[in-house]
């Protein structure tokens, strides 16, 4: 064999080991998303959506759904497979503005699983509370809480409101006021049965995070067909963090427009995306600010974030942040803040998205709220850690898909 | 491609030809093809001829095929209904309840799940209500149009533009009373499309209904005349109630014995007249309305259905004496802009009224009243857009006059640039281009998505506020936008010709704003930079957005940047209150819109706020101030006036092309230019007088003083006054259908019947556009013309008119005559009775099916036509003839592969194995035995020198071995009959992999690789070498050649 027949062999067996093994994982850079489920339009009947602007998951029936608030005030309860609504209600008053944040405490359901599939414990521990589904009633200044009832018979649509367990929260910039809340975030107990604590943030020029915590000394407040919720009926206020400015002093935690919130993998730190000022923080559970990460943005460059609207942890250390400003995803190092992938790209054509809203994790599928196109898309959870991702992205926005190159 | 071929189209599977004719080439050439090929393809193998004439059969196939216009279609499996729902007010709210329920149920009962349901609601006009989606489960409607008729054609033709991914059939629920489209013909376009319109017939009839048919009054009558005004009411039943009659509003009392106003009457089923007395009491248009109240029980009506249709109106014009309505502002301080003018008037015994801007006239008719109005410094903001649309109207259809003086609130800097009024006015109120003056900046700052009809409103503002500014003013708008966050839709720059403006506000995204932070950001450093004597912004929005920081707004308020702030259905006040906050921090005003009503009025809002940038127009020199100049002479206006005092300020305008007069000039902002200070011409059927100062002290100090004050604006006001209606013009009108005929009758001043009158006619319809009369004349003295009127309401028409006439002081007899043509309530409330037997028409026209109505029954998601045949599922083409094309040509290249190269499936399977690495030693047989016998040349070679004692260099050793290794080779039972030379032919060529059996490899056969000296050269052993490669060569040529 000649040296260049040789050359030519070996260059060819090395690209088609590199194909095969993947060997230099580098991060997607934009461009369509892998859809896997999608469903939605936009409309006014069970299934459509009018602006969607909040979603959460909700695995307290054993059943994957996925609960879904639209700018018609409407509340639904999705089939996270199908997108066949399983329930659709209004919020009980809307004249003034629509709900834009829900929550679900699956009643400690998910944790009691593992714990006993873990430890074969059968020492009698609670069992699962009462579901409960947060709405964020933002332009009535206050939370409303529901008992989540079980999932309708095949082909059967609930229509009518669920049990109100509690609504906590009146217009103010006082003690237990709110001006505009955009979100829940509920921490739970040592064991996972409970609630410990919820945070609630706002903004409307008071922004800030609230602390509210059951109160469990005013009894007596049971609720028809959700005992075990009474325990959630009352709400006190505890104190609050954070005023409203752009400061990224430790000593003075400020706000744009705190938007949403989750806990870390390890339940054990806040993370709150700060919109307006294109920025996402990690705090203790106390309040204290640990780190603002993504401080350079706005922007479109790897590491800036655009009116980050909501945040998922991945389990690995990273989360998924969507992006109302860049209509895309990306995913951050929560330590460092570093890109790890931009995901999709501002369209109306499929694996685009528009103003995403918010989003959340079922299973290995991350559900974006595709807010501008009413829809709802889909994802594979992405694996595995790629370089972080630097430099312009000018020159691969248009690319299609990354990925091995 | 010709065009003479052609034929219908052929389906063939999933394939349509549009021009098949041309599929006839692949018999044709087909047949050729074979014929050709016994003789031309003789030479090749019988297997290669095969697949050499199938490739050639594919290659005409494929370009037959792509000539033939293919296209590849996919059907649908889908299948919609969509519901074309009449909304109408002719069908009784019962009725129409239960038509939801009747979808609601047939959904639960029949709808498959991927079956699709759209509705589209009709009445005057059709509109969308669902796009078909499979996720309907009820019917809900939106109907944003007025429901006062019944367009079912238009419901058809909506749902015929609805894009069609599906099968689709419609269903038509309604009563069948149509009063504009033609049902029929829309059917037909449905049929045409293959799609069946089943029919739902609302059946009904009013037991009992009254209607005011008729209320009939003089078109004309003479001040303190007795005029006979006629009811016409219609009963279906015997029925009893209340009849008002209404003059302006105020009710006649037509109980004079009785405590109440009203007259109760008995009616028996048919038609009866009341008549009644009405002395005109003052002069102008007279309206008068009948109204019958039914007897009611409980509450409901006994005896009546409809209330719309018992309600009628006429109008009488009566003649009176002249008069001139003063508008000024709000206020004392309007009252005395006003009180100079308003005494001159009276001592020239001129007849005026003296009124605010919030009492002036509201409706066309009102206006009329007067023969001429003075507006003295008024801003467009004051008037709502009907109000200067009519006022518009009164001048150039009514024929009344218009006196527009200025003031610092007047003209340009009145927000009338762009009005309607600004096209009755003799001047341009946008100064020209080259005019070096302060301009003003505007931006605004759009986030309108959130309140109802968002993009309408929010194109509407932007569109009125521009319309305001000179071609000078810098304007900006920005916005968000999701695609690109905040972002200037129009960079701040001048407005010039308005076209990229307008251009720019159609691009609109109208994004949602979450942070007014960026955007008030943009705002400053433009403002900042921007040349304007006047900078200011404008924000709309529902006020949820972030705020800016008080940092931010500070710097607005440094710079002399004001923001006003409008809330349109802001959450909570506290939104109200932020939004306060950053016009107050600013100096800017803050305006509030929380009603559907005020939602129209904010246009008007950003009129007033785009002034505020115009106070540029404004020229102002106090002490002697500017001498005019006049052109006395010029117009029968200035008759006796010489010249004019002096002024001390004056709203800057310019001439006008064409016919408009300017009669005063001053020489004041621009040295180079004078601009208009007083102007005239005659607009449509009215005259128009603008003076560009005011008439008070605050500029025109000396005029007050001035003893031709009084002369000057008497003149003027009696230049415009619309001229007195004459009695010896009589108007009658006769209702036909959607036209109305107009007669007119005229008589010369001795009462003799006047021909050859020369008439100018302008029609004010209700919805207040104009369109001009051409009367004909019919007969001596008579006059005809017919004109369209097809809304209901008060019609208002104007006639001037020219004849001569000796007996007339001045040789012309000329005057002007009004009318009015009263349409009474919309046809559609004349209907008692469902019309179903037009519906059979319709679902027989298009194989549709009658349906019963009972939701249990009707299977609205059906497949199949009235007549048994499927439905049609939409297909969608694609032109595939780019893809034949190039299969074909690319199988043309392989057909003369297959003839120029013999392709053997062996040495494809080795190449393949070796490639792949699989088999790396295994090659030919042949190279085997190449190699062999090359070693076998060597050490035979090697013996004979052992044996001869010589030592042989390397060279010689080499070439010796090829000699023999040649002579081995030609006598070894080769494969096949190709020499080295014939190799060699071939890799020159660029064939690559060659005939059969060999490959890259057999070098050491090539004669090219064998090193050789120069002394071997023209050797006898090469020249017999070179002899074979000619022969070999010259044979392969043949071969070849026979081949082709």
């Amino acid at each position: 064999m000649s040296p260049r027949a040789r050359a030519f062999r070996l260059v060819s067996v090395l690209c088609v080991a590199a194909l095969l093994t993947g060997c230099s994982r580098e991060a997607p850079r934009g461009g369509p998303l892998d859809v896997v489920v999608g469903f939605g339009e936009s409309g006014n009947a069970p299934g459509q959506f009018g602006y969607p602007r909040a979603i959460d998951r909700d695995e307290s029936s054993g059943v994957d759904t996925i609960w879904i608030i639209d700018k018609l005030a409407r509340v639904q309860r999705i089939d996270a497979k199908t997108g066949r609504a399983l329930e659709a209600w209004r919020m009980p008053k809307f004249n003034k503005g629509k709900p834009t944040g829900v929550t679900v405490w699956e009643g400690g359901a998910r944790r009691i699983a593992s714990k006993r599939a873990s430890e074969q414990a059968s020492n009698g521990e609670g069992q699962p509370g009462q579901p409960l589904l947060f709405v964020v009633d933002t332009h009535e200044h206050r939370i409303m809480v529901f008992a989540i009832r079980p999932v309708p018979r095949d082909g059967e649509t609930l229509t009518d409101l669920p049990p109100v367990v509690a609504t906590f929260g009146s217009y103010g910039e006082g003690d237990g006021q709110m001006v505009y809340p955009t979100d829940v975030c509920v921490v739970p107990t040592a064991d996972g049965t409970g609630i410990e604590k919820v945070f609630v943030t706002e903004y409307g020029g008071n922004d800030r995070v609230s602390i509210w915590v059951p109160d469990t000394s005013q009894s007596g407040a049971s609720v028809a067909g959700a005992s075990s919720a009474s325990r959630y009926a009352n709400w006190k206020f505890v104190r609050s963090f954070g005023t409203f400015g752009d400061s990224a002093a430790k000593d003075n935690v400020q706000f744009s427009r705190p938007q949403t919130m989750s806990l870390t993998d390890d339940g054990s730190q806040l993370i709150i995306s700060d919109a307006c000022n294109h920025r996402i923080g990690v705090f203790t559970l106390e309040g204290e600010l640990v780190r603002w990460i993504a401080t350079r943005g706005p922007g479109k460059e790897p590491g800036q974030v655009s009116y980050p609207y909501a945040i998922v942890p991945l389990g690995d250390g990273t989360i998924m942040v969507a992006e109302f400003g860049n209509n895309r995803l990306q995913r951050l190092d929560l330590a460092t803040g570093d890109s790890l992938g931009i995901f999709g790209q501002a369209g109306r054509a499929k694996g685009q998205l528009s103003t995403p809203w918010s989003m959340t994790r079922v299973g290995d599928l991350l559900y974006v709220l595709d807010s501008g196109n009413s829809r709802v898309v889909a994802l594979d959870v992405p694996r595995g850690r790629p370089e972080v991702l630097t430099g312009s992205l000018a020159s691969t926005q248009s690319d299609a898909k990354g990925g091995p190159r | 491609m010709s065009h003479s071929i052609s034929l219908a189209s052929l389906v063939f599977g999933p394939l349509e030809f549009e021009q098949p004719l041309w599929l006839l080439l692949i018999p044709i050439l087909g047949a050729l093809t074979i014929l050709l090929a016994r003789k031309s393809l003789s030479g090749l193998m019988s297997g290669s001829k095969i697949v050499a004439i199938i490739v050639r059969l594919i290659v005409i196939i494929l370009l037959a095929g792509a000539m033939a216009e293919p296209l590849w279609r996919k059907e649908s499996k889908d299948l919609a209904v969509i519901a074309i729902v009449d909304v109408s007010e002719s069908i009784p709210r019962s009725e129409q309840r239960k038509v939801q329920g009747y979808f609601e149920e047939a959904i639960r009962t029949h709808k498959q799940r991927d079956e699709k349901l759209g509705v589209i609601t009709t009445a005057r006009d059709a509109f969308v209500g669902a796009l078909p989606s499979s996720l309907l489960t009820s019917v809900e409607y939106a109907h944003q149009g007025t429901l006062d008729a019944t367009n079912l054609a238009a419901g058809i033709r909506l749902a015929n533009a609805l894009p069609r991914n599906a099968a689709t059939r419609y269903v038509l629920i309604t009563d069948g009373n149509q009063t504009s489209g033609d049902i029929m013909q829309a059917a037909q376009t449905a049929a045409a499309q293959g799609i069946p319109i089943d029919v739902v017939p609302i059946r009904f009839e009013y037991a009992g209904e009254v209607m005011a048919d008729r209320l009939v009054a003089p078109a004309t009558a003479r001040e303190g005349e007795t005029m006979n005004v006629r009811v016409v009411l219609v009963a279906s039943a015997p029925a009893k109630g209340k009849l008002n009659l209404l003059l302006n509003g105020q009710p006649v009392d037509l109980d004079p014995d009785g405590p109440g106003l009203g007259r109760d009457i008995e009616l028996s089923a048919g038609q009866r007249v009341f008549q009644v007395p009405v002395t005109a009491l003052k002069s102008g248009p007279q309206e008068f309305k009948t109204v019958f109240e039914p007897e009611t029980r409980n509450g409901v009506p006994v005896a009546d259905n409809l209330a719309q249709n018992n309600m009628s109106t006429a109008v009488t014009f009566v003649a009176g004496k002249g008069k001139v309505l003063v508008l000024h502002k709000d206020g004392p301080d309007g009252e005395k802009e006003a009180r100079e003018l308003l005494v001159a008037m009276d001592e020239a015994k001129i007849e005026s009224e003296a009124r605010p801007a919030s009492q002036a006239p509201a409706t066309l008719t009102e206006f009329t009243t007067f023969d001429a109005i003075v507006l003295v410094n008024q801003s467009a903001y004051e008037y709502s857009q009907k109000q200067q649309e009519d006022l518009r109207q009164y001048v150039s259809d009514a024929g009344g006059g218009l006196v527009m003086i200025g003031g610092d609130q007047s003209f340009g800097a009145g927000g009338w640039i762009g009005s309607p009024l600004e096209e009755a006015l003799p001047i341009r109120l946008d100064p020209p281009q080259k005019r070096q003056m302060p301009r003003g900046a505007l931006v605004l700052c759009i986030h309108s998505v959130e309140m109802p009809e968002g993009t309408f409103y929010g194109k509407k503002v932007c569109t009125a506020a521009i319309n305001r500014l000179s071609r000078l003013d810098l304007v900006g708008i920005n916005e968000y936008r999701w695609t690109g966050g905040h972002e200037w839709v129009y960079p701040l720059s001048p407005v010039g010709d308005g076209v990229g403006v307008k251009r720019a506000i159609e691009n609109l995204a109208f994004g949602d704003m979450q942070d007014f932070t960026p955007s008030f950001q943009m705002t400053l450093t433009a403002l900042k930079k921007a040349d304007a004597g006047q900078r200011h912004m404008i924000v709309i929005s529902d006020g949820d957005p972030q705020i800016p920081p008080d940092s931010l707004l500070r710097e607005f308020r440094d710079n002399g940047i004001t923001v006003s702030t409008v809330g349109v259905f802001p959450h909570s006040g506290l939104d109200t209150s932020r939004m306060q906050e950053i016009s107050r921090k600013t100096g800017g005003r803050h305006y509030e819109v929380n009603t559907q009503a005020a939602l129209a009025k904010l246009p008007e809002i950003f009129v007033k706020e785009a002034m505020t940038v115009k106070r540029s127009l404004i020229y102002e020199k106090p002490g002697p101030g500017i001498a005019p100049s006049l052109f006395p002479g010029a117009s029968d206006a200035l008759r006796g006036i010489r010249g004019v005092p002096n002024i001390n300020g004056y709203v800057v305008t310019a001439e006008r092309e064409g016919l408009a007069l300017v009669t005063a000039k001053v020489q004041g902002a621009d040295p180079e230019t004078a601009d208009p200070l007083l102007a005239q011409w005659q607009y449509g059927l009215g005259r128009v007088v603008a003076f560009t100062s005011d008439a008070t002290t605050r500029w025109g100090g000396q005029w007050a003083a001035w003893d031709g004050y009084r002369q000057f604006w008497e003149q003027h006001v009696r230049w415009v006054l619309r001229p007195q209606g004459s009695a010896n013009v009589r108007v009658s009108t006769e209702n036909k259908g959607d036209s109305t005929l107009i007669t007119v009758d005229a008589l010369d001043t001795q009462g003799e019947r006047l021909s050859f009158a020369n008439f100018r006619g302008r029609l004010a319809a209700p919805d207040g556009r104009g369109s001009d009369v051409d009367l004909t004349q019919v007969g001596p003295g008579r006059y005809q013309a017919m004109v369209p009127t097809d809304q209901s309401g008060a019609y208002l028409l104007n006639l001037r008119y020219a004849a001569p006439d000796e007996n007339a002081s001045s040789g012309v007899l000329e005057g002007t005559v009004q009318a009015s043509i009263a349409r009474p309530f919309a046809d559609e409330y004349r209907v008692l009775k469902d019309n179903t037997s037009i519906l059979q028409q319709v679902a027989d026209a298009t194989k549709g099916r009658v349906l019963t109505g009972d939701p249990a029954t009707d299977d609205l998601w059906s497949r199949e036509k009235s007549d048994g045949t499927i439905l049609e599922p939409p297909v969608t083409k694609t032109p595939i003839w780019l893809t034949l094309t190039v299969l074909g040509i690319g199988l043309f290249v392989v057909d003369v592969g297959v003839r120029r190269v013999r392709i053997d499936p062996a040495m494809i399977a080795g190449f393949v194995r070796r490639v792949t690495g699989k088999s790396k030693a295994a090659g030919s047989a042949q190279i085997g035995s190449l190699k062999a016998a090359r070693e076998q040349a060597k050490q035979r070679i090697a013996e004979r020198a052992a044996t001869k004692g010589q030592a042989l260099s390397s060279d010689d050793l080499a070439k010796q071995a090829k000699e023999e290794a040649q002579r081995l080779t030609q006598t070894s039972k080769a494969k096949f009959e190709a020499s080295s030379e014939q190799l060699r032919e071939v890799r020159e060529s660029g064939g690559g992999v060659a005939m059969g059996g060999a490959d890259a490899k057999p070098r050491p056969t090539q004669p090219k690789a064998a090193p050789t000296d120069g002394q071997s050269k023209g050797g006898p052993g090469e020249e017999q070498g070179m002899n074979r490669l000619m022969q070999a060569k010259k044979k392969a040529r043949e071969e070849m050649e026979d081949q082709s």
